[in-house]
């Protein structure tokens, strides 16, 4: 876990939100040490590729995006092809994030990119009056 | 070729959330074409797209010959036809004789020596020339980000804004 470094990539600047987010629920980001990039409206794939995989030089970088195949995604991927290591998870949400919060509890990258995925899925719940 | 549920895009991104969920998803489209050289031959490359595709939808990626080849046998009822610039949508109106009822301008992002025209779409000078190429075939050109957004026609009048445009 020790080179493993946490990025949360989406589309315009909600990333920043996220990173503020974890804080905001009592994280650590000290321990964390988790990176927005946001995809800039101009930005072109190819550069935001570049500023990904320059930014993932040295660690093991664990990409958390938001829409499965939007660019943040797509380039996420190559970029874990080209430096030939690293983990994606897309589909972030609050749930998934809050669970960042038990970071330094997890004992490999593969158990806590499963323990995102599980609350990120539970998360997502429906309520509703059947009679009003 | 203008009934049949049937877009042509032109966005250097390729397959991502806009062309997804903005335009596959909104009108049921069942496949894409992506014709591109560099992703065709590319068998990791047409991986990584094949992971970016909703449910249910076909992706087939095909050089620009390949397309040349096949594009008669090809039915693009209810398919998105994708290239990642101006200058394979040329060539596809020209050698392959698909005369869509539009092409949709994506995003086209800026690097050196282009100008901005959108947010979201930056053109060369030479770019500019292929649309007139396009516009002469009597192909309208829109720029569009998703489906239901507004669209900006791209003709001569609005080109000739931004100058060095040669008369060709």
């Amino acid at each position: 876990m020790n080179d493993l470094k946490i990025f949360f990539l989406t589309h315009g600047t909600l990333c920043n939100a996220f990173k503020a987010l974890l804080e905001y629920l009592g994280a650590d980001l000290s321990v964390i040490r988790p990176e927005s990039v946001p995809l800039n409206e101009n930005e072109s794939a190819d550069d935001y590729r570049k500023r990904l995989l320059s930014i993932s030089s040295g660690c093991t970088p664990l990409f958390i995006t938001d829409i499965p195949g939007g660019t943040p995604d797509n380039c996420a991927k190559r970029v874990i092809t080209e430096i030939g290591k690293g983990y994606s998870i897309s589909g972030i949400n609050v749930p998934m994030i809050a669970e960042l919060i038990r970071f330094d509890s997890f004992k490999s990258p593969e158990e806590l990119t499963e323990a995102l995925i599980r609350s990120g899925k539970n998360g997502i719940r429906e309520f509703y009056l059947q009679d009003r | 070729m203008g009934s049949e549920n049937f877009i042509f895009r032109i966005d250097d991104r390729l397959i991502h959330g806009q062309v997804t969920l903005g335009w596959v998803k909104p009108l049921a489209l069942e496949k894409i074409y992506l014709v591109d050289d560099a992703c065709s031959g590319d068998p990791l490359s047409c991986r990584l797209w094949e992971t970016s595709m909703p449910p249910k939808v076909e992706l087939h990626i095909l050089s620009k010959e390949m397309f040349a080849r096949e594009c008669q046998k090809i039915k693009l009822e209810n398919s998105l036809l994708l290239v990642r610039n101006i200058e394979t949508a040329v060539s596809i109106v020209s050698d392959c004789g698909v005369i869509p009822e539009y092409i949709n301008l994506g995003g086209i992002h800026y690097c050196e020596s282009k100008k901005e025209i959108l947010p979201w779409l930056f053109l060369s000078a030479s770019e500019m020339n292929d649309i007139k190429k396009l516009l002469c075939k009597g192909i309208r050109v829109v720029a569009r980000a998703v489906c239901n957004s507004k669209e900006v026609i791209i003709d001569r009048p609005f080109l000739e804004k931004f100058g060095e445009c040669d008369e060709r």
